[in-house]
């Protein structure tokens, strides 16, 4: 498994724009930080660029795949599919963890602001990164073709979370269920949670979110994989 | 070795393979023939674990390659031109196989000597010709020094010279006790390389034996193989005859 990574790390970063997304991604939420620093570390138009740009790289490790036939010759070299998706898995993981840790770590010094961020809220900034880019992942592998599934995966972590809206209890349900309502509930981009009522989901509610999202899209992703044709 | 028996491949309402069974000898090399949509490409997939059957069997060397958690050292495959990124140089696609599959790092080096690509081994894939990058397939082919060999359609896109090379590769490797199997519809190429030969049409088998005895008295494959095809062509110019 070790010599799977080791050979997904290499695909990932021999490709330049593996580079130029990871460090555009970290100049913009610097950026965003710097900019709208009044009374958060983290600004929302910072995050929705983390989340599109590490659910697009997300896709993008198997997208990319698909989209130059170097699937088949992965499929040959690797017969054992599932653990070439984990392998890829592993390194966008820890890719996008190092960006959230370091656009975190930026975010809070460019802020300056006299208090420090929590560690729910901390941890929250640093996540949703590698939770989007595997999300992403998963998309890719069961929608394949690479204009589908950027635009699935905007609009199901970007989009979804600001059209369901409303007073609708399943509606709100839902909203409450998705990442960035997570995001924003953790990281306090309102304010304090008493301050803002049901607006919030719950602290819990998110964690799962951060937590089954991933899970989930990567569990029908091995399934789909291990039995289809490539 | 590779063994089909009794293969079945069904894409929704499309039979692509319908009931094949062959054998391919190691330190042959055998051709496999048919017209365009016969199911070559289909047999070599399922072969490789790409596809699933939906019936009967393909294995190589006795088992079915998915079988295999890494397959390098067992098979490999040059199904088409287009299966490297174009962004990554030549040297790094062959890497980033070998690492996967705990070859040693000299391997990716040993390879580009033989396909002829060391100079070029640090450009990126994209700037590659098809020449170029048939080679490179090959180069992913040999990477693992696998006892079975599966090329479809290797010399397409290659200059004379290149044809003339895999010519002498695929004879070489046969006679290194390898099993090659070459599909290609150039029938004047197979002439000059296969040892034996599989024809099919509509995804079942026409003939099979050794190159001489399908060519007949009159000495000619192409003959051969247009009578033994003349009933499974599905796509036709100029129409229906």
């Amino acid at each position: 498994m070790t010599a799977l990574i080791a050979s997904e790390w290499l695909k990932a970063r021999s490709l330049r724009s593996t580079w130029w997304t990871l460090g555009l991604t970290v100049v913009v939420v610097l950026a965003s930080a710097a900019i709208d620093s009044e009374d958060t570390f983290f600004p929302l138009a910072g995050c929705l660029v983390l989340i599109v740009a590490a659910t697009a790289s997300g896709a993008s490790a198997m997208a990319g795949e698909y989209s130059s036939g170097l699937i088949r010759a992965t499929a040959v070299a690797v017969p054992a599919r599932s653990a070439v998706l984990l392998a890829k898995a592993a390194v966008i993981t820890l890719m996008w963890t190092v960006v959230g840790v370091g656009a975190t770590a930026g975010s809070v010094a460019v802020a300056g602001q006299s208090r420090m961020p929590g560690m729910p809220e901390t941890v929250a900034a640093i996540l949703v990164g590698p939770v989007c880019a595997l999300v992403g992942l998963g998309i890719a592998v069961i929608l394949r073709h690479a204009g589908a599934v950027y635009v699935t995966g905007v609009l199901l972590l970007v989009a979804a979370p600001q059209l369901l809206t409303g007073d609708d209890p399943a509606v709100r349900a839902v909203h409450h269920a998705m990442i960035l309502p997570g995001w924003q509930r953790l990281t306090m981009a309102y304010g304090a949670p008493e301050a803002v009522g049901d607006l919030y989901t719950s602290a819990t509610t998110a964690w799962l979110a951060f937590l089954l999202w991933p899970l989930v899209f990567l569990a029908v992703a091995l399934a789909v994989h291990r039995r289809r044709d490539v | 070795m590779i063994q089909v028996d009794e293969l079945v491949k069904r894409y929704r309402a499309t039979t692509a393979v319908a009931g094949l069974s062959f054998i391919a000898r190691p330190g042959r090399v055998t051709g496999f023939l048919g017209p365009n949509g016969a199911g070559k490409t289909t047999t070599l997939r399922v072969l490789l674990g790409l596809d699933a059957p939906t019936s009967g069997r393909a294995t190589i060397s006795g088992v079915s390659f998915r079988s295999h958690r890494r397959g390098l050292r067992h098979a490999g495959a040059l199904l088409d031109a287009q299966q490297a990124h174009p962004g990554r140089t030549a040297a790094v696609h062959l890497a980033a196989l070998a690492r996967s599959n705990g070859l040693p790092r000299g391997r990716v080096d040993e390879v580009l000597g033989e396909t002829g690509l060391t100079s070029v081994a640090g450009r990126r894939v994209g700037a590659f010709s098809l020449g170029m990058r048939q080679r490179l397939g090959v180069a992913t082919a040999l990477l693992g020094d696998p006892p079975v060999l599966i090329f479809d359609e290797p010399v397409n896109g290659m200059d004379p010279e290149g044809v003339r090379w895999a010519r002498s590769l695929f004879r070489r490797l046969a006679a290194e006790g390898r099993t090659v199997f070459l599909s290609s519809h150039l029938i004047g190429e197979m002439a000059e390389t296969a040892d034996e030969i599989v024809v099919i049409g509509q995804g079942r088998l026409l003939a099979a034996g050794p190159i001489q005895d399908l060519a007949g008295p009159s000495g000619s494959l192409e003959e051969a193989f247009f009578a033994l095809t003349a009933g499974s062509v599905d796509y036709r110019a100029g129409g229906a005859r």
